[in-house]
């Protein structure tokens, strides 16, 4: 059968900066508990959706740094670029299908566990981390802002030769750049606090 | 040094079935939070104990087949050959020090709800399985029976080609569909596998026959059971059924490996039991069998372990934290070095690795879980790369660290310390009821800097950032801890709460420094959640006072969960009087009441009052830190809770990493090796 003409609409190629998807259909990240421990698994589900007709297949949380491992839940990572290969497996079962691949970098701060790498995780301030371990963050200095952003870089490159069509910059769900954008947990008194201005000046 | 000869027995070789195990001490089956995901650290963990003079080193629970699987927890697994070349890794480790490998089979039955296999749990009965997961057992048929003998058998060969000397047979801790037959309340079966003890035992005896026929001739077969459930009548019990099963089986088994159940039971703490726990239960075996018997109650006193033997309760001396917590144990007393026995403080903080599907860490031996992925040794570490000095300033758990493994690696090393005894926050903590034996952190430290002339300790020493300076270290590492916070901020609480003038608002430093709260009661409010307020509301209840502990939480201590504490701490809050309110946050304090907050409704609820202690969070002490910062010193470094607050055993781990990294190039990329990607050169 043919597809009705009122959802023609759906299946307009969408231009997203540099890149076009194939349509309206977009997989936004979302966990799956396989992440770097299961990369073949994540992969063909990843494909099977490409496959289905998403324009967009995005990863879970990819953590970008050993200070950000979220285990027991499993995230997918770009660490370094022995997990380029594990991405890979990814983006060519999702461009296999003509969709393109989103990588969700991810930096965790007081909502992660950090329980496998055993690092110390950094937020705002030392606080409880808010997942419930008995660990405290360390708060941000100027110098860990800066390695902060250049991790970000580093994986968003590893992202690209992994094959990623998006690379995601993630301020939600009570991560790091969000709490830096929450008034209530933003208490710093530097240009990363205080006016909105300030408190978006690290996701900027 | 030599031996001491009194304990000349414990290092008697002793005949197992076919084969001989080296001497008497014997790691017995332990989760380690790693198995099948982390198949290189396992076998390098297993392999340096081995090198620690432990005869027989086995497996976590190793699961036999898909249709019974532990996930989300990392153990063993068996399913098929493929599963071979990891668990050869691990044999082959064994032996190269003349120890003996041993693989506990398992197949948990019930216990699991098969999350990762998806496959519908088995069980002598249809009831619920899992731990709380929408997932309920099957009662097999007696064809299904066949099939799960054959897959023991299978697996058992299996075993064998991996190299293992010692297969287990697994009926305990609750987690074996062994045990699930063998008891009463669970098998409901009116066939030949239900009803009396031998119609519940019958399965546990075929297995046990169908492995010693598959196996026997070259490998000696185990049988792990629990010989009493602690659950009185409605369980297996030692003046019971759990002497009639092991007088039935006596013989049977080549060696009996007995403790209790379930695990919150086997693996007590320091905080409620005792070294030798476990021996009124297990002190029968010997005397009805006459096959080797090994039994476990953390023991780490070697004139223990001696008189376990020579009082014919124990041929082995099981271990399994003791092993964790120093690796060497058995190389110590054979090398006469008693004083250097790292000892199990009983804190569970390994266990918690394994019921958060994480690599296992340890309190007292910050290596483990490292051995392979860092390659950190328990006993080993790289000799000095530079003659530069280090001034280590807070004297507790993670500097006491820092200093003894860089007085090891040879570095000149100054720790100094304001208080006048070692131990930061532990010299307090050990002082707390149940919690004496966590002092042997600053005990084995405090010792093992002593024989060191490179270091030097300074007590009573309060130096500040001219000091410092002028003291002219190469590097200075600041290890000065942390303090609890009294302002309310804390998980559930952002923002200091109100408080009013009135209220005396003490924290957990000021009742360990021995501060005594006004007379009448006193609100506990645990927004921590680990095991200071639970510990605090024993103290002040034992001091006298009415004590209310009111937490966020639904439990009391919730994240004790993960030591196998939480239910042993809520007991003894209510057999002590202590006032529970769970499922509330504090919203603010008057003069003789505070106002706690439902969690779910919001709605008011008001305690009245004459005091509050907050455990709520800490804050790293450093204004030291800070002054050096500003007056500028070359290699200045934080440690353990300065850095970040965390548990004892991440100061302890802190404190190491920094002696292991001093002058070491380090690279900026992931600091360890990891499982996958070293694995995927086969992909």
């Amino acid at each position: 059968m043919a597809r009705d003409p009122r959802y023609d609409i759906l299946f307009e190629p969408m231009k997203i900066g540099p890149v076009t998807a194939p349509n309206r259909f977009y997989q936004v990240p979302h966990c799956t508990g396989m992440g770097h421990m299961r990369p073949r698994t994540l992969a063909d589900m990843r494909g099977v959706k490409a496959e289905g007709g998403w324009g967009v297949v995005c990863t879970e949380y990819n953590s970008i740094h050993p200070t950000s491992d979220d285990l027991p839940h499993v995230s997918a990572s770009l660490w370094d670029e022995r997990d380029i290969r594990a991405n890979a497996l990814m983006t060519d079962a999702v461009h296999e299908h003509g969709a393109l691949a989103g990588a969700e970098l991810w930096y965790g701060g007081m909502r992660s566990s950090n329980a496998m790498t055993r690092e110390v995780a950094m937020d705002l301030d030392c606080m409880p981390n808010s997942a419930g371990f008995p660990f405290q963050t360390r708060a941000m200095d100027k110098q860990d802002i800066r390695n902060l952003r250049q991790w970000h870089r580093d994986a968003a490159i590893r992202a690209q030769k992994a094959g990623f069509d998006i690379v995601y910059v993630y301020a939600t769900h009570t991560y790091l750049l969000s709490n830096f954008l929450c008034p209530r947990t933003n208490t710093r008194s530097d240009e990363y606090g205080g006016s909105l201005t300030n408190r978006v000046r690290l996701v900027r | 040094m030599a031996r001491d000869p009194r304990y000349d027995i414990l290092f008697e070789p002793v005949k197992i079935g076919p084969i001989t195990a080296r001497n008497r001490f014997y790691q017995v089956p332990h989760c380690n939070g790693m198995g099948r995901a982390y198949p290189s650290s396992v076998a390098q963990m297993r392999r340096v104990k081995a090198e620690g003079g432990w005869a027989v080193i086995c497996t976590e629970e190793a699961d036999i087949h898909p249709t019974g699987e532990s996930s989300p927890h990392n153990e063993g697994r068996i399913w098929d050959d493929a599963d071979i070349p990891a668990l050869a890794r691990l044999t082959d480790g064994v032996h190269e020090f003349g120890s003996l490998a041993g693989i506990e089979l398992a197949y948990p039955g019930m216990a699991a709800g098969n999350l990762y296999s998806r496959e519908i749990p088995w069980g002598p009965s249809h009831l619920p399985a899992g731990h709380g997961d929408p997932v309920q057992a099957r009662a097999i048929s007696k064809t299904e029976i066949k099939q799960l003998r054959q897959w023991h058998v299978d697996a058992a060969l299996r075993a064998k080609k991996a190299g293992f000397d010692v297969v287990y047979v697994y009926a305990g801790h609750q987690l074996s569909i062994l045990m699930h037959f063998l008891s009463r309340e669970r098998n409901h079966r009116t066939d030949e596998y239900g009803g009396s003890l031998e119609n519940r035992a019958r399965l546990l005896r075929e297995v046990l026959q169908d492995t010693k026929e598959a196996v026997g001739d070259t490998c000696a077969v185990a049988l792990r059971f629990a010989v009493d459930e602690c659950e009185g009548i409605h369980g297996i019990a030692c003046d019971a059924e759990g002497r009639d099963l092991v007088e039935m089986l006596a013989e049977l088994p080549d060696l009996w490996d007995v403790n209790v159940s379930d695990w919150d039971n086997d693996s007590q703490t320091s905080r409620f039991s005792e070294e030798g726990f476990q021996d009124s239960y297990t002190a029968f075996v010997k005397s009805v069998t006459s096959k080797p018997v090994v039994g476990v109650g953390r023991y780490t006193s070697p004139d223990k372990m001696v008189s376990l033997i020579k009082n014919g309760h124990l041929d082995f001396i099981g271990a399994a934290r003791p092993s964790i917590a120093d690796p060497f144990l058995p190389v110590k007393i054979e090398q006469g070095r008693i004083e250097d026995i790292r000892e199990c403080i009983g804190c569970n903080i390994c266990v918690s690795g394994d019921m958060q599907s994480v690599p296992m860490r340890c309190t007292q031996n910050p290596t483990m879980g490292e051995e392979w992925r860092r390659g950190w040794h328990p006993e080993n570490i790289a000799a000095k790369t530079s003659d530069d000095s280090v001034l280590i300033i807070g004297a507790g758990p993670a500097g006491l660290e820092a200093a003894r493994a860089l007085g090891q690696r040879g570095y000149d090393v100054t720790l100094a310390d304001r208080a006048d005894q070692v131990g930061g926050r532990l010299a307090r903590e050990r002082l707390l009821p149940g919690l004496n034996a966590w002092g042997r952190v600053v005990d084995y430290r405090q010792y093992q800097i002593s024989q060191m002339p490179n270091v030097n300790l300074y007590l009573g020493s309060d130096m500040d950032a001219a000091g410092v300076a002028e003291f002219g270290a190469d590097h200075v590492v600041i290890a000065t801890g942390a303090r609890w916070c009294n302002s309310g901020i804390g998980r559930s609480t952002p923002a200091p709460v109100r408080i009013d003038k009135g209220m005396t608002v003490l924290t957990p430093d000021d009742i360990m420094a021995g501060v005594k709260p006004p007379s009448g009661r006193v609100l506990i409010y645990d927004d921590d959640h680990y095991y200071m307020g639970g510990v605090l509301a024993e103290k002040l209840r034992n001091d006298g006072y009415e004590v209310t502990l009111a937490t966020p939480a639904p439990i009391v201590s919730q994240w004790t969960t993960n030591t196998l504490e939480q239910g042993r701490i809520q007991t003894r809050m209510i057999e002590l009087g202590v006032r529970i309110i769970p499922l509330h946050s504090l919203d603010e304090i008057d003069d003789d009441d505070a106002h706690l907050e439902c969690v779910y409704t919001e709605a008011a609820r008001r305690v009245p009052c004459s005091s509050v202690v907050m455990v709520t969070m800490r804050r790293p002490e450093e204004a030291l830190y800070d002054a050096l910062v500003a007056q500028g010193v070359a290699s200045l470094t934080r440690i353990g809770d300065a850095l970040a607050p965390g548990t004892i055993a991440a100061a302890v781990w802190s404190g190491h990493r920094y002696a292991r990294e001093l002058g070491e190039d380090l690279g900026t990329a992931v600091p360890f090796k990891r499982e996958l990607p070293a694995l995927s050169s086969s992909f």
